[in-house]
């Protein structure tokens, strides 16, 4: 291996090869050796059929760059040697990339996989990059969440959806709800019990912490609930149970001590996960009929979610918008029928950043700053210079019937916004 | 130069059979072939260098259909003559 063989050492190696003296050996590569050297330097091609073609060839003239003084200068055409091996010693010698083959690339070969959700990262990253944006970049989080809904069969991936706006929980919850049904499906590996156990207990308890600030506030609601929900809590007790009988089922081939083992766990993981499933069935229940009449107030800083699921789930997390927290009008009282009832959206005027700016991102549209104007009159004096830290309520959408698609909206808005330019000149 | 006249002259300067010439030959194409694999140098006095040199994979265009291809990365055989024969070469005019 990267050995340097000098002429002896290539006289022996021949002489050894062929079974001849080195003297033999020596005498014929000599004689090769100035034959070779003196045909190819004459400019003649010279054909080894063993092992490849020596051929001069021509290279034109070129214009260069003298690289010291950065004079260009034309390198004269001249004689180059090139040797081209038979196919049988270039293959030889390519041997361990042999396996290799060139490969036709598509026209749009992509070169960065790109993340799935990428418009919404999208709209998170560029917020983040301009303005800080203060609730935009909880959105992508909750619309995953809300993913699963959508699919119903998937219940475990359901229930992070019951408590959206305590993420971290919900995140961990999620994880572990995966794990623990990874658990439940390789019956094989013998720690499977005690995992399953601990896991699902833990899951249970921050289940029932996240769970419980959610339960009661939902009971005082009037009754408007879509009809797929109850469906979903109902199979998913039942599903799971299947899948514990299954298990159940497989886990008799084993010898009698570990069965009993693994049924204890089971056991506990079984009910545990009944219970959860169960949780977070009445979780979703309850969140959807709490969240149903709010449908309409998210589209205001997302317009471009229109799935009704999406928009659901959206409302609760964000009622939690500020860094400051003093700032936040959370205005989440159940019992408060009103539009007061939705979760009140506020944003902060940073330098830089106009009422237009605003309404851009929670509307679609620059022209309905005059909304905000509206709503925050007592707090803005001049619209056309709001202090930055001023913290600006944004009304709901509908209130005004603000629809960025809709151009009699938007010329509405104009007109609206015309007619506070002129108060503002009389005054 | 093609191969028999080569053979042919060996066989007039040293006085070989043809097929001893031959397998002459072929014992040094073998042995060159053999020790580049190994990744060896071989280094003759007079005429030049074998070696074997590893090529990257790169991406080549098709310049008449525009398809872009991606050649494998390769171990290739080649020889650098040394400067009197460059020289040599050089110095001849078309």
């Amino acid at each position: 291996m990267n050995q340097k063989i000098t002429f002896p050492e290539l006289i022996e190696l021949l002489a050894h090869k062929q079974r001849c003296s080195k003297r033999e050996a020596e005498n014929f590569l000599r004689e090769l050796m100035t034959t070779m050297t003196d045909v190819v330097s004459s400019g003649e091609s010279l054909r080894i059929n063993t092992l490849g073609t020596f051929k001069p060839v021509w290279v034109e003239d070129r214009v260069s760059v003298n690289v010291q003084t950065g004079e260009p200068y034309t390198i004269p055409g001249h004689y180059k040697l090139t040797f081209t091996p038979v196919k049988a010693v270039r293959e030889a010698v390519n041997e361990p990339f042999a396996c290799f083959v060139v490969e036709t690339l598509p026209d749009d070969a992509p070169c960065v996989v790109m993340p799935q959700n990428s418009d919404e990262i999208e709209v998170d990253s560029v917020d983040d990059d301009t303005e800080d944006v203060v609730e935009v970049p909880e959105v992508p989080a909750t619309d995953e969440d809300a993913e699963p809904t959508v699919v119903e069969e998937e219940i475990p991936q359901t229930a992070p959806v019951v408590v959206p706006e305590i993420f971290d929980e919900t995140e961990l919850k999620r994880d572990a709800v995966v794990e623990e049904e990874d658990n439940e499906l390789s019956e094989e590996s013998v720690d499977v019990p005690q995992l399953e156990v601990v896991e699902t207990a833990e899951v249970e308890q921050s289940e029932q912490e996240v769970e419980q600030p959610e339960v009661e506030q939902p009971e005082q609601l009037p009754e408007q609930l879509p009809e797929q929900e109850p469906e979903q809590v109902s199979d998913a007790p039942i599903e799971c149970v299947d899948e514990a009988r299954v298990e159940e089922k497989d886990v008799d081939n084993f010898d009698e001590s570990v069965k009993k083992a693994y049924r204890k766990g089971l056991l506990i993981g079984v009910v545990v996960a009944v219970a959860l499933v169960g949780l977070l069935g009445v979780g979703v229940y309850l969140y959807h009929k709490f969240a149903v009449p709010h449908v309409e107030v998210p589209v205001v800083h997302h317009p471009m979610v229109a799935d009704s699921s999406n928009i659901l789930v959206d409302t609760v997390p964000t009622i939690v918008v500020e860094d400051s927290v003093d700032t936040v009008l959370y205005n989440g009282d159940v019992d408060v029928v009103d539009v007061a009832v939705a979760p009140v959206v506020t944003d902060t005027v940073k330098r830089g950043v106009f009422l237009t700016n605003i309404s851009l991102r929670h509307y679609g549209h620059k022209a309905f700053w005059v909304y905000i104007y509206e709503e925050n009159k007592n707090i803005i004096s001049n619209p056309d210079n709001v202090a930055a830290g001023t913290v600006v309520v944004i009304p709901p959408a509908h209130k005004y019937g603000i629809d960025a698609t809709d151009t009699m909206a938007v010329n509405m808005a104009l007109d609206i916004a015309d007619k506070i330019k002129r108060d503002k000149a009389k005054r | 130069m093609e191969h028999k006249d080569l053979v042919a002259r060996l066989q007039h300067r040293l006085g070989f059979g043809r097929d001893r010439v031959e397998a002459m030959l072929e014992g040094f194409s073998h042995i060159v072939t053999e020790r580049c694999s190994q990744m060896d140098t071989i280094m003759i006095q007079g005429l030049g260098t074998f070696e074997a040199r590893k090529k990257m994979e790169r991406v080549a265009v098709n310049p008449t259909t525009g398809k872009r291809m991606l050649i494998p990365p390769k171990v290739v055989l080649v020889f650098k003559p040394n400067n009197a024969i460059k020289n040599r070469l050089k110095d001849k005019k078309q």
